[in-house]
């Protein structure tokens, strides 16, 4: 039953997006292809305005599904127009190349498509946020994961698969995305008379490994470069006949590319500058602006309403807000620009060979330069043009999958220039179907690459217990099933790492996931660890006087972050008792300064980006004072503050230029304190894995925290706090 | 959680922190020389501590080479409330560190705790007049 709901799910999605393709193209294209990636782009808007009705229920889906389906036949049958017919026979080489490949590891894909879903990034969150959507029937606000503000058009249609076959139908869905692809690739080719082209540029792209794994799990890539590639084949048709039926198409797909993943955005560019290069007719690119808009604008407005950053989870520095800090993105968008490589002339041999970069195209990428030499030719030169159009984001993250969009062109660049010699291109596709074989793979990329390593079939078709091998081949799924076990389906869970929140209820929030999570861990680390205890105390003095305000200010730049637990007002050695009507201010980050003034030394304001000057904290006060105690932890020894006051005419005034810093003993109870504020911010459970820095510190002092562990497994240890 | 703060007594001293003689009860020199301060025959150090678990105490302390000359090596009692919990041989001069558990028996939560130290034996050629001890950086209970 299991994989017949899979089956169904999968069909549904793939079918009733095929309707609304037909219904929007109408006999201006009849390429399947083209149709279904068409009409994902207007079923995944359809399930978005769900989303937000509140109206996710399979029943729903159904409903929509039989209606978009019967509308598409009953139109099909009216326009009845005879198709053109076609000059492909199925016995010429290029076809034989194409189809023999493609049909073995088409039977590769769908059986690990059906197969349990297991990739990393699939499990932790594309399908997270799909579960959650289908739990709660439509979307409601997750500020605690940034994740969740990507844009998400590819899980509007997992969602509608997830609905009735889960996990794996919705990687089904990225699998026809996959199908669409190497099919259109193919047909390309024929159109434009180069069909063994063609066909050698589908079996590169297709046997892929990166495509491969990418494009048979819940990922996005695969669907982001069918999105492009339909959309320069359109753009392609349109140019040559002019019709304007095309158009509307056009901008949903160049619109759909930024709601299937955000490195998507050049489509747009691409669309809307290629259609007023040609028409010269501002009807024309109005129509495009207007349906790139209709794809794009929701996801904009969803971010700007609920986390106040469009953009979100990047460009946090223009649209600030609490929940994503600069630092965060600062480090998360360094890494991804190199990852461990030392240098970008490693990313050749990285994303070909060793699969250092998370997969691999395969060795005969290391021949895509050759596609320089198809500038010779118009199509050679379109090609070209598009791959960089999507291949221009790359340097942003160099991960292999990051190549899959503009992966397409290069292959049909590289194939152009093959075809010289009908054998050697021929030669190489089958080379590549050779050397991208599963059990090939492992003869030459790093242990761990990411690509299909077996042919599941038994898990496929759910005639296997599925446990073991969600258990051998995710990472952490041991951990997924002992918060199932172990908490009740509302709770709250924190967690330093990711974890296959795609099969758990569970609200898990990783520390790395949003500023909140972020201070979570570091409430915790400032109860044990050395650097980040409240000990450290700056004390500026000054002459007892009447204030109206006081403001600490930051005079350095550097690449601390500056952070205060307590901010205390002094007169006469004695703490000024704080009052409601003390307004307190912050820049940057200003939604946590209250927590400098809590009395609890763990929780602390800190600025969320690295110092520079002019950050400031600012209490408004009615106050006589001599001095202002700040107790802080020792973690930002490139501080220089200096403190201003106001008087009673309102003018700011040094009242010191630098504090006196001293250390202070660390107070007792600090890890049951910790505890507790973990438990006041609403989280019950800790997961802990045992290779995790401080992971002995909570397994040994369990008394200390005052958490007690109520499961273990594959070195994950769960703790409920007090 | 309790600190020392403005006129109240913590479960921690720096010899450094300007109410350090606030925790001398006995047996110390009355100020202190920068971060240290010398530790007599007696020394006698109280701490408040709230409602913990289990604590250790831990000092960081010296044992001067011009001392050390003199006593040879030294060990170091440890009363915690008038109960011994336990001693430690020094057997070489210079920096040291002891972090050792404390029986919670012998812990008053919520109270003042007074913790002996008391050297076997102590200098008296360094500085004519008084007997030296150890140096002591600081003291107290940590978890």
């Amino acid at each position: 039953m299991e994989a017949l709901a899979i089956l169904f799910g999968a069909c549904l999605t793939a079918v009733a997006s095929f309707g609304l393709g037909k219904l929007l193209l109408g006999t201006a294209c009849r390429e399947w292809p083209v149709r279904f990636v068409c009409g994902a782009a207007v079923l995944s808007l359809v399930i978005f305005l769900f989303c937000c009705l509140r109206l996710v229920y399979p029943v729903m889906f159904l409903l929509v599904g039989g209606a978009i389906i019967g509308a598409a036949t009953v139109t099909e049958r009216r326009a009845a127009v005879p198709a053109k017919p076609r000059s492909f026979t199925p016995a010429a080489p290029a076809a034989v190349v194409f189809l023999s490949v493609a049909a073995v590891y088409s039977v590769i894909y769908l059986v690990n498509a059906m197969a349990p879903e297991v990739s990393p990034d699939g499990s932790a969150y594309h399908l997270s946020f799909v579960a959650r959507y289908v739990r709660d029937h439509g979307f409601h606000p997750i500020t605690w994961n940034l994740y969740a503000s990507l844009s998400g058009g590819a899980e509007m249609l997992f969602l509608f698969a997830f609905a009735f076959g889960r996990h794996s139908a919705a990687a089904m869905v990225h699998f026809a995305f996959l199908l669409a692809l190497g099919w259109q690739i193919f047909a390309y080719g024929r159109r434009g008379g180069f069909p063994l082209a063609g066909a050698c540029a589908a079996v590169l792209v297709f046997v892929s490994p990166v495509v491969g794994i990418d494009g048979t799990t819940a990922y996005n890539d695969v669907a982001l470069a069918a999105v492009g590639f339909m959309l320069f084949y359109l753009l392609q048709v349109w140019s040559e006949e002019n019709n304007p039926r095309l158009l509307p198409a056009i901008g949903l797909l160049a619109g759909f590319a930024y709601a299937v993943k955000y490195t998507g955005w050049p489509a747009a560019i691409y669309a809307i500058a290629f259609v007023v290069w040609k028409s010269r007719r501002w009807r024309h690119a109005a129509v495009v602006v207007g349906c790139v808009a209709l794809e794009i604008v929701p996801w904009v407005v969803k971010n700007w309403l609920w986390v106040g950053n469009p953009a979100a989870p990047f460009v946090n520095a223009v649209f600030r807000n609490p929940f994503v800090t600069v630092a965060f993105e600062k480090d998360y968008t360094e890494y991804f620009k190199l990852y461990d490589l030392t240098s970008r002339w490693q990313i050749p041999w990285a994303v070909t060979v060793s699969a250092k970069l998370q997969g691999l195209l395969g060795p005969v990428f290391l021949l895509a330069p050759i596609a320089l030499l198809a500038l010779r030719w118009r199509a050679g030169r379109q090609l070209l043009l598009a791959a960089l159009v999507f291949g221009v984001n790359y340097f942003g993250n160099i991960g292999t999958r990051f190549l899959i969009p503009p992966l397409p062109f290069v292959a049909l660049a590289m194939a152009l220039v093959l075809a010289r010699i009908p054998g050697l291109a021929v030669a190489v596709a089958l080379l590549h179907a050779v050397l991208s074989w599963p059990s090939v793979v492992p003869r030459y990329a790093l242990p761990g690459a990411m690509h299909i390593i077996k042919v599941p079939w038994r898990e496929a078709l759910r005639i296997r217990d599925t446990d073991h091998f969600m258990r051998t081949r995710l990472a952490e799924y041991g951990a997924v099933r002992l918060l199932e076990e172990h908490t009740p389906p509302a709770a709250s869970v924190f967690s330093f790492r990711p974890i296959p929140e795609a099969y758990t209820s569970r609200r898990v929030l990783i520390e790395y996931e949003s500023a909140g999570n972020e201070m979570l861990g570091r409430i915790l680390k400032s109860a044990f660890v050395p650097g980040m205890l409240p000990t450290w105390r700056l004390r500026f003095d000054f002459p007892a006087q009447p204030l109206t305000g006081i403001r600490v200010v930051q005079t350095a730049v550097g690449r601390d972050l500056w952070s205060i637990a307590e901010l205390r007002v002094l007169r006469e050695g004695r703490e000024v008792p704080r009052k409601p009507g003390w307004r307190l201010t912050a820049d940057p980050f200003p939604w946590t300064i209250p927590d400098a003034f809590d009395n609890s030394p763990l929780t602390l304001w800190r600025t969320g980006e690295t110092i520079k000057p002019g950050m400031y904290v600012e209490v408004d006060l009615t106050e006589v004072a001599d001095g202002v105690l700040i107790e802080a932890a020792p973690d930002q020894s490139q501080i220089r503050l200096k403190l201003e006051g106001r008087d009673r005419q309102r003018e700011w005034h040094t009242l010191a230029q630098a504090p006196k810093i001293f250390d202070a003993p660390p107070p007792l109870g600090l890890r049951r304190a910790a505890a507790r504020e973990l438990k006041r911010r609403g989280v019950s459970y800790l997961l802990v894995f045992d290779d995790e820095f401080g992971a002995d510190d909570f397994r040994t002092h369990q008394d200390l925290w005052g958490i007690q562990q109520i499961g273990e497994a594959h070195g994950g240890r769960l703790y409920q706090l007090p | 959680m309790g600190e020392a703060g403005s006129g109240t007594l913590g479960p921690f001293v720096y010899m450094s922190q300007p109410d350090a003689s606030a925790y001398i009860v006995s047996g110390m020199r009355a100020n202190s020389e920068g971060a240290w301060r010398w530790a007599h025959e007696r020394p006698l150090l109280r701490f408040y501590l709230p409602e913990v678990g289990r604590v250790r105490f831990r000092m960081d302390f010296t044992l001067p080479a011009n001392t050390f000359q003199e006593t040879g090596p030294v060990t170091l009692t440890l009363a915690l409330n008038s109960q011994v919990f336990d001693s430690v041989r020094c057997d070489k001069p210079g920096q040291q560190r002891y972090d050792h558990s404390v029986p919670p028996e012998l812990v008053h939560a919520n109270a003042l705790n007074q913790v002996a130290i008391t050297p076997d034996k102590t200098a008296g050629r360094v500085s004519p007049g008084e007997r030296l001890g150890f140096v002591l950086a600081s003291a107290g209970f940590a978890e």
